[in-house]
């Protein structure tokens, strides 16, 4: 696969999701840009904006298997990952056989993931990371490509709980999925209130998307592009030896090492998407704010204040110099 | 054009526009400097001069921009950095310089002919122009200071130095203008060409002195041109007497107008004798005897044209030509006459330069913070008025009919003038310092003159009666000394003369 043949995959794959999804161009290429990468996205929305049409959508047109866990308080971790049932065999002998859950799958919509305890969210945490599952001591691998794309809604805060950190971490972006515009609503309406609901057809499969990843992994990422990706990430820790001043201000603690390679990886994944070979430091600026958001823990003074991660992020990107030596002369 | 080809263009070029812009730092820089130093002329008394100014600063700013030049030299980094700003590359030659052209990368021939497309169409003339940035921003600072330059030179801030100096600069510029119209007019009626043309200057120089944007430097650059353009006239009018054989000395001719006005008067005697009708022979010998005596008894050089005529007048009456030895009497009168006015023109010269040096004088104490600058304004030194002799014109022939002094003329010229409130008989002289003894002027502004008191005072009886001096005489004579500035050995000196007049004395 070369990078023409990628950009043209990648504009059908918007063509095909542009027939269902209405909007939301930058979550859609924010979930894409994850998809390259082989991440995971959390999406934050109120109801009834999309997320949930969006990943299926997504399956559709990638043509991977898709599955759908609804958390509850109840849900439990077995009722994720699947368990070990007795099973009896017609000589009658009976055995235990692993009953494999909603996981084993290829895209895993895991829908208002902030409802279930933080039990069973942390079921969540080996697949996302190991792309494998561990039951009763035996390690089940995951079919690849995996995506997890869970949803939460940030409005609603009764009965939930709050996604611990180690478990934000593993997601490569959080998108916050807007109200749409009037004239979205209207071209959703004319789409879904007719006869025909337009449906997404199948451009790609699991290969083509484990090509593409491969390819974004030979992207060109100049020293000084990785370099103020770690700058940007260092600058977020209060702590750290080159803080950024919102960061001392309202950051308890910064982003994880994971977070940088979730910038430069998606960064080289939107330089593929725009045609380019190399990722630039626009390419990480414009993805800092996905990328970092879920990956900040902000103070009390914050929360005080109200102050949201985007604001912190945004700051920060806008105080770290891009390079010194290139505002040398100007 | 070739990406190595264009990095390296682009980093000579670079070069250029870092020097550019570190000569145009520079400039801003030293314009605010010369400003500020404008400014600063607002409370301490010096000049700021725009020649200067703008010579600092355009050296300045070429020396920082060539020496940027020479030793700043941009990396193929920062260069590409730079082409990826200015061209919107997307660091792509910033990458192209990392990876170096060679990497393991599946994309690199992709990336290579990327950069390849993108280099070829950058404008390297308009990605770094070398156009200066921030002119405007020089121009109008340049303007800033030409327009104080304009508007501004010679203004202070009350109670500063500087207003002190420039008061003291006003007040000697109008005093010195005021001398310098009553020298004129002297100098006019007399006809002293020499010091006419001095006091010309004098007034001139002064008016510079006394104008509002006038400066420290200004009024030192123009008092010493003054001084020694009146040195040289007094050179001049020095280098004539020595002509008419007066003897030279280290600070001018040894030889005073008074004297020289004696011998004329005295030949003007012996040449109204000599047109006599008749004249016997003791009474041509007496005139030979005299004739002989004034020669013996003149002050002039041998060879002078005076004693010359008087010599040949002494030939022509021993030869009974009586008629030649007027003739040669008339010359020797004239020789005289001449060189009476030589002297005292060169004395009116020095009193100019006496005059300009106070002025420098005082300049230098208010420099140093000796005055009050506002009090000094509020009360303006004046110097009194000196007696004059009474004044007649050149070559008018004086006899002794024409000699009632009025006024008191004591002190300036010996034997000459009557005082009316003289009483009593002559006193003998006071004894006065017989040794010779070095004397130097006051440390000032200028040159310190030092001299050599050499004649001892003269014994006998005094030609003049002395009479009682009134206290407010001697304090009269203190502040006048003062006023004058008169170095402390002379006014001890006089003042002690005085006081032991008036009885006041140890």
């Amino acid at each position: 696969m070369d990078i023409q043949e990628f950009q043209s995959l990648y504009h059908r794959i918007r063509q095909e999701l542009g027939r269902v999804v209405v909007g939301h161009g930058e979550v859609v290429e924010g979930v894409l840009l994850a998809v390259f990468c082989g991440g995971h996205v959390l999406l934050e929305g109120v109801p009834g904006v999309g997320k949930t049409l969006l990943v299926k959508a997504l399956a559709r047109v990638l043509e991977l298997k898709f599955s759908r866990i609804q958390f509850t308080p109840d849900l439990m971790p077995a009722d994720v990952v699947g368990t070990n049932v007795l099973v009896q065999d017609p000589e009658g002998r009976r055995a235990l056989t692993f009953q494999r859950g909603p996981i084993f799958s290829q895209i895993v919509l895991a829908d208002e993931i902030n409802r279930a305890t933080p039990k069973t969210q942390s079921a969540l945490l080996e697949a996302m990371q190991e792309y494998a599952v561990t039951v009763a001591g035996v390690s089940y691998p995951l079919e690849r490509p995996f995506f997890v794309l869970a949803t939460q809604n940030p409005i609603e805060m009764e009965g939930t709980y709050p996604l611990p950190e180690a478990q934000l971490d593993r997601f490569l972006f959080k998108l916050r999925v807007p109200f749409p515009d009037t004239e979205s609503v209207v071209e959703i309406l004319e789409r879904t209130t007719g006869s025909r609901v337009p449906e997404a057809q199948p451009v790609a499969d699991a290969q083509t998307v484990l090509r593409m990843q491969a390819l974004v992994r030979e992207v060109l990422a100049a020293p000084h592009v990785q370099a103020y990706v770690a700058r940007l990430v260092e600058a977020t820790h209060p702590q750290g030896p080159r803080p950024a001043r919102a960061a001392r201000r309202w950051v308890r603690y910064g982003a994880s090492p994971r977070g940088a390679q979730a910038l430069l990886l998606a960064a080289k994944a939107r330089a593929l998407v725009h045609g380019r070979a190399h990722a630039s430091v626009e390419d990480v600026r414009a993805l800092a704010l996905p990328a970092l958001r879920h990956r900040l823990l902000l103070n009390f003074e914050a929360d005080a204040e109200g102050v949201e991660a985007d604001q912190v992020v945004r700051d920060v990107v806008e105080e770290v110099p891009e390079v010194a030596a290139a505002s040398a002369g100007s | 054009m070739n990406p190595d080809r264009l990095l390296l263009a682009a980093r000579r070029r670079l070069a250029w526009r870092r020097a550019l812009y570190a000569g145009e730092t520079a400039a801003l820089w030293l314009l605010l400097a010369a400003l500020g130093a404008q400014a600063g002329t607002l409370v301490f008394p010096y000049s700021a001069h725009l020649e200067w100014a703008f010579l600092v600063v355009t050296s300045g700013a070429g020396i920082v921009a060539l020496g940027t030049r020479l030793l700043v030299r941009p990396t193929a980094m920062e260069a590409a950095h730079w082409l990826d700003r200015r061209c919107a590359l997307q660091d792509r030659m910033a990458t192209y310089v990392a990876v170096g052209g060679a990497g393991p990368s599946r994309l690199l021939d992709h990336f290579l002919r990327d950069v390849q497309r993108a280099a070829a169409e950058v404008r390297l003339r308009e990605a770094i122009p070398l156009r200066p940035a921030r002119w405007r921003a020089v121009v109008a600072l340049a303007a800033c200071v030409v327009a104080w330059d304009l508007a501004m030179t010679g203004s202070t801030l009350p109670n500063t130095p500087a207003r002190r100096v420039a008061n003291t600069l006003k007040q000697e510029g109008r005093r010195l203008q005021d001398l310098a119209r009553e020298w004129e007019r002297e100098a006019r009626w007399r006809g002293w060409r020499e010091a006419l043309w001095s006091a010309r200057n004098v007034q001139q120089g002064a008016g510079a002195l006394a104008s509002p944007r006038a400066t420290l430097e200004l009024a030192r650059r123009q008092l010493s041109r003054l001084a020694a353009e009146v040195g040289a006239a007094r050179g001049r009018l020095r280098a004539q007497a020595e002509g008419q054989g007066a003897p030279p000395g280290p600070e001018g001719s040894q030889v005073h107008p008074w004297a020289v006005r004696a011998l004329e008067r005295e030949l003007a005697g012996l040449g109204r004798v000599l047109e006599e009708v008749s004249l016997s022979a003791e009474q041509t010998e007496r005139v030979l005897r005299a004739l002989t005596r004034l020669e013996a008894t003149s002050p002039l050089r041998p060879e002078s044209p005076a004693h010359a005529a008087l010599r040949e007048a002494r030939r022509k009456l021993r030869a009974q030509d009586r008629t030649g030895a007027r003739e040669a009497v008339g010359r020797a009168e004239e020789a005289f006459r001449e060189l009476a006015r030589l002297l005292e023109e060169e004395g009116m010269l020095a009193k100019h330069q006496q005059e300009v040096e106070a002025s420098s004088l005082s300049i230098a104490q208010a420099l140093h913070g000796a005055a009050d600058p506002e009090a000094a304004h509020e009360r303006p030194i004046r110097y009194p008025e000196m007696p004059r002799n009474r004044p007649g014109t050149p070559g008018e022939r004086r006899d002794s009919e024409a000699w009632p002094w009025e006024g008191p003329q004591y002190g300036l010229e010996p034997g000459v003038g009557q005082v009316p409130e003289k009483i009593g008989p002559p006193t003998p002289r006071l004894r006065a310092q017989r040794r010779p003894e070095e004397l130097r002027g006051q440390p000032g502004e200028g040159k310190v003159y030092a001299g050599r008191v050499r004649a001892p005072a003269a014994g006998g009886e005094p030609r003049t009666r002395a009479a009682a001096v009134p206290t407010r005489l001697v304090r009269q004579v203190d502040d006048v000394l003062r006023a004058q500035r008169v170095p402390a050995p002379y006014r001890d000196w006089v003042r002690h003369y005085f006081a032991e007049l008036a009885g006041l004395g140890p």
